[in-house]
């Protein structure tokens, strides 16, 4: 049964997800040409310089890729759901209703692990080439709470479209966006170190708010 | 499941509230900063406030160490104070100033350091080439940036020279200016396991380890490398009963700060402002900030002075409105993590009451859907 | 004999404001089919959506299978076939894969039923449900629901967007593959034709009530269509007991009853109307009686 809610859930999210796939794997190009460049034209010891000295990472350009993506993908695969209500159908299966949706979130889940995974690997590979082990790692950890806004944005989204009131839903949004922003209020590198562990769990948590909005759609609280 | 999703609700909306309500008050009310900025006169002996004296002329005779451009400008500065001879020559080459920040010190740092070379082949200093490492197996490792590759002969005699000295690996505190755009270069200072301090540079690509003369009671656990016109002061070392040191570069001997002194880098701001006369030192905390000033020749004290910030009407009303704070940042370190702060019980009254209304407004809500159920 | 369905005492209003309905009871008894009509407003979807778990009455208890709706196991969902109102359906799905989705959850999934009807639509199984007509998303959500093999099968508005033709086929097929098998079925419909040929039972809602709830072959025999000939400027009062939907036209009112002719009569006259030209036909359609007991507007 299980098996046929992935199906589900792939077949409606698979061309995002094949869009979200080549758009991380473009972006994250995008951020190693521009590294090339500079290694180019002021060579490799720069990079290390620019590195150390100025807390420079050269990977901006993927900053704000993982929310967005995230964003994007909440919407694809839950808005469906919603037209017609169509939420009913996927909730008169014959499976328990929480078990569905975490189902649902968890293909999404899955989806942008995968993404970011790539992403971060792709980063982290051409990276490793080029300066110091620690410095990679510096890399890879400044990047880990952008993809950690990614969850965040998806989870929120999910939760925002299943939500029936135009009420909750702004109050949602306005959380998912604080949430979001959580991640950018400070920009030297690895300053989220101390708190990835704490924020992968309570973004995780946050995978249960559309429980919540499911709920209430089951209560008819729908404008 | 679902009273988790709306305890996780409530729990995410109250952070959210915790830490937007906070700020926006803050950014709504602004407070001005105009802390006081202090010199201490040779020729008094007192502290004065530059900023708010109005007559120019005293000011400038009062702080001549400051403002001695505008007394040479108005042909007004002495020959010499207290047996000084003043001149531009002399108070320039007595010139300290060093900042840090806790946001400088209270940040995550790669575990690898660029080394300069003190004594380039041409008269400039170069960017650095290589970088080095401490790693498990106890060798100070050397990697040349251009390649990616390490340098075992650099490597092998920089670990060498620093086990020589009685380093021990690896160093827990490590201290440079890195870059080229300085008068000249001193290299690292760096604490080592035991908390012993040294000085270590790459001289003609081959190391120049020294240790400082610290009493061997004494641990250290931050030190700053000064690079300055005044050359007697090689940097500061920072014990850990948070005692400061000054660290002369003839002899490495280390002279304590007076008696009582301490600053905590990680939560003080600290400005250094040597001159000709003495050393000033500002230590800046949240509320407010402690001046030192030193003699220049002896390093006793002459004078010292807390400035306490007062609080503005804003941030007293504050305290009746949120009982805590949230914030995630702060501009006392680089970091990222929840932080609650400013408590203030005097918020609690507002809170008790916005509790009951709310407890109100459910308890009748339940009351009518019962007795709707009921129908 | 077994309740499949059974609600009592049911209260729901459209949020705050208007009352759809209160102290609404019921039931549906195994292997019959009741037809739940009602004009516009009068809350049969949000029946439905009460009984399938999807709006929290106000007050009341819903049971099916003897579990109360707002509890019910997973697992009794398999026994419970639902066409939403529109044919709503997976339609980022093919043909193929909306039949092996749904087969992944269905004990009893009769894959031929579903086949069989998509044979008859001429599309291919790769085919988009997105990228068929309107006609033919509901012949394929129809097939779903028959492929399901369920004990209870819920029907919102099944004849929405059908062809006459089709809607007549089904109509006949669903009849005759519940009665074989012994199944329950309760349906609305706007199409009260459609009805006629297929309900044993049928619950009239008017707003904030039911009028009527009994078979139709009892409910086609006992209403009445009466026409009265009023003095000018005379119409008959408003509210009068066992009198419904009373419409005045060209000097003639009509109206329907459950009561004999003489009962009526009788009626009238209390009320101070003179019943010497009365009339009284038996309802020729589900339709007539339907409109006869709810009115024209």
């Amino acid at each position: 049964m299980f098996k046929a809610l992935y199906l589900k859930e792939y077949l409606k999210t698979r061309r995002a997800f094949a869009v979200c796939l080549i758009l991380g794997l473009l972006f994250a190009a995008y951020a190693m040409l521009g590294i090339n460049r500079v290694v180019a034209t002021h060579g490799a010891d720069h990079v290390w310089l620019i590195m150390l000295m100025k807390d420079q990472l050269f990977v901006d350009a993927l900053k704000y890729f993982p929310p967005v993506i995230g964003l994007a993908l909440g919407i694809v695969q839950m808005r469906p759901e919603m037209q017609s209500k169509r939420l009913r159908l996927t909730l008169h299966l014959p499976v328990s209703n929480n078990r569905t949706v975490m189902t649902m979130l968890s293909v999404g889940t899955l989806e942008l692990l995968l993404v970011f995974g790539l992403q971060l690997a792709a980063v982290a590979v051409y990276y490793s080439g080029l300066i110091a082990s620690e410095m990679t790692a510096r890399v890879v950890a400044s990047m880990l709470p952008w993809y950690l806004a990614g969850f965040t944005a998806y989870f929120f989204s999910c939760a925002v479209c299943l939500e029936g009131r135009w009420g909750r839903r702004i109050v949602l949004s306005l959380m998912g966006a604080a949430f979001v922003c959580m991640f950018y209020f400070q920009g030297t590198p690895e300053a989220y170190n101390g708190m990835l562990a704490g924020a992968f769990i309570a973004v995780m948590l946050t995978a249960f708010l559309s429980i919540g909005s499911v709920d209430r759609f089951k209560q008819g609280l729908t404008n | 499941m679902k009273y988790l999703s709306k305890t996780i609700f409530c729990i995410v909306l109250a952070a959210v509230l915790c830490w937007f309500l906070p700020w926006l008050y803050a950014l709504m009310t602004p407070a001005p900063s105009n802390d006081p900025f202090y010199g201490f006169s040779p020729v008094s002996g007192e502290w004065v406030n530059g900023r708010e004296m109005r007559d120019k002329a005293l000011r400038d005779s009062l702080l001549p160490q400051i403002y001695y451009r505008d007394l040479l400008a108005k042909d007004r500065l002495q020959d010499s104070l207290n047996g000084k001879a003043m001149s531009a020559h002399s108070f320039k080459t007595h010139e300290i100033f060093f900042v840090n920040s806790p946001r400088d010190v209270v940040k995550r740092l790669p575990a690898v350091w660029l080394m300069m070379e003190s004594m380039p082949d041409g008269v400039d200093l170069e960017d650095p080439k290589e970088i080095f490492r401490f790693t498990e197996d106890g060798r100070m490792e050397f990697v040349d940036i251009a390649s990616n590759t390490v340098n075992p002969a650099r490597t092998r005699r920089f670990t060498e020279t620093l086990r020589a000295r009685g380093f021990s690996f690896p160093a827990t505190n490590l201290s440079a200016n890195i870059t080229s755009r300085k008068a000249y270069d001193e290299g690292y200072l760096m604490v080592d396991s035991e908390g012993k301090v040294f000085h270590v540079k790459q001289q003609g690509g081959r190391p120049y380890v020294a240790a400082v003369n610290l009493p061997d009671s004494v641990k250290a656990s931050r030190v700053f490398i000064w690079e300055e016109m005044d050359r007697s002061l090689l940097g500061m070392a920072i014990d850990t009963a948070n005692r400061p040191w000054l660290i002369q570069r003839d002899g490495y001997q280390a002279i304590p700060f007076p008696e009582g002194i301490t600053v905590d880098p990680a939560r003080e701001a600290i400005m250094v402002m040597g001159n000709l006369f003495n050393l000033t030192c500002r230590f800046t905390s949240q509320d407010g900030a402690r001046w030192y000033a030193l003699d220049a020749d002896t390093y006793k004290l002459l004078g010292s002075l807390d400035y306490r910030r007062p609080r503005t009407a804003a941030s007293e009303i504050a305290d009746y409105i949120f009982p805590f704070t949230l914030s995630f940042t702060s501009s006392y370190d680089s970091l990222a993590y929840p932080r609650i702060g400013r408590f203030s019980a005097k918020a609690l009254p507002l809170w008790i009451a916005v509790a009951a209304v709310c407890l109100i407004i459910g308890y009748r809500r339940k009351s009518l859907k019962n007795r709707n159920n009921h129908v | 004999m077994e309740n499949i369905i059974s609600v009592k005492n049911l209260s729901q209003r459209y949020g705050r404001g208007r009352q759809i309905y209160d102290g609404l009871s019921f039931d549906v008894p195994k292997g019959s089919i009741l037809g739940l009509l009602g004009k516009n407003g009068t809350g049969k979807t949000t029946t439905i959506n009460i009984l399938m778990g999807f709006l929290r009455p106000q007050a009341g208890e819903c049971k099916i299978f003897g579990e109360d709706i707002t509890a019910m196991k997973p697992h009794t969902r398999t026994r419970i076939a639902l066409l939403l109102e529109g044919h709503v359906q997976y339609s980022f799905m093919t043909i193929a894969q909306i039949e092996k989705f749904y087969s992944r959850f269905y004990p009893r999934w009769n894959r031929d039923a579903y086949y069989g009807l998509m044979d008859k639509l001429k599309v291919s199984p790769g085919q988009k449900i997105s990228s068929m007509s309107n006609g033919q998303r509901s012949q394929v959500a129809l097939g779903l629901i028959l492929a399901q093999n369920a004990d209870l099968l819920v029907l919102d508005d099944f004849s929405l967007g059908l062809d006459p033709g089709y809607r007549r086929l089904f109509a006949d097929y669903l009849r005759e593959f519940v009665k074989a098998e012994g199944k329950t079925v309760f349906m609305t419909s706007h199409i009260i034709q459609d009805l006629e040929r297929l309900v044993d039972d049928c619950i009239i809602l008017d707003y904030g009530k039911i009028l009527t709830h009994q078979p139709v072959v009892s409910l086609m025999k006992n209403l009445r269509r009466y026409t009265i000939i009023l003095p000018s400027g005379k119409q008959l009062p408003e509210n009068i007991e066992g009198i419904y939907s009373p419409w005045q036209t060209s000097g003639t009112t009509e109206f329907h009853s459950f009561l004999a002719p003489d009962d009526v009569r009788n009626t009238l006259e209390r009320e101070g109307i003179s019943a010497g030209n009365l009339r009284g036909d038996r309802v020729a359609s589900l339709e007539d009686a339907f409109i006869g007991l709810t009115g024209r507007y």
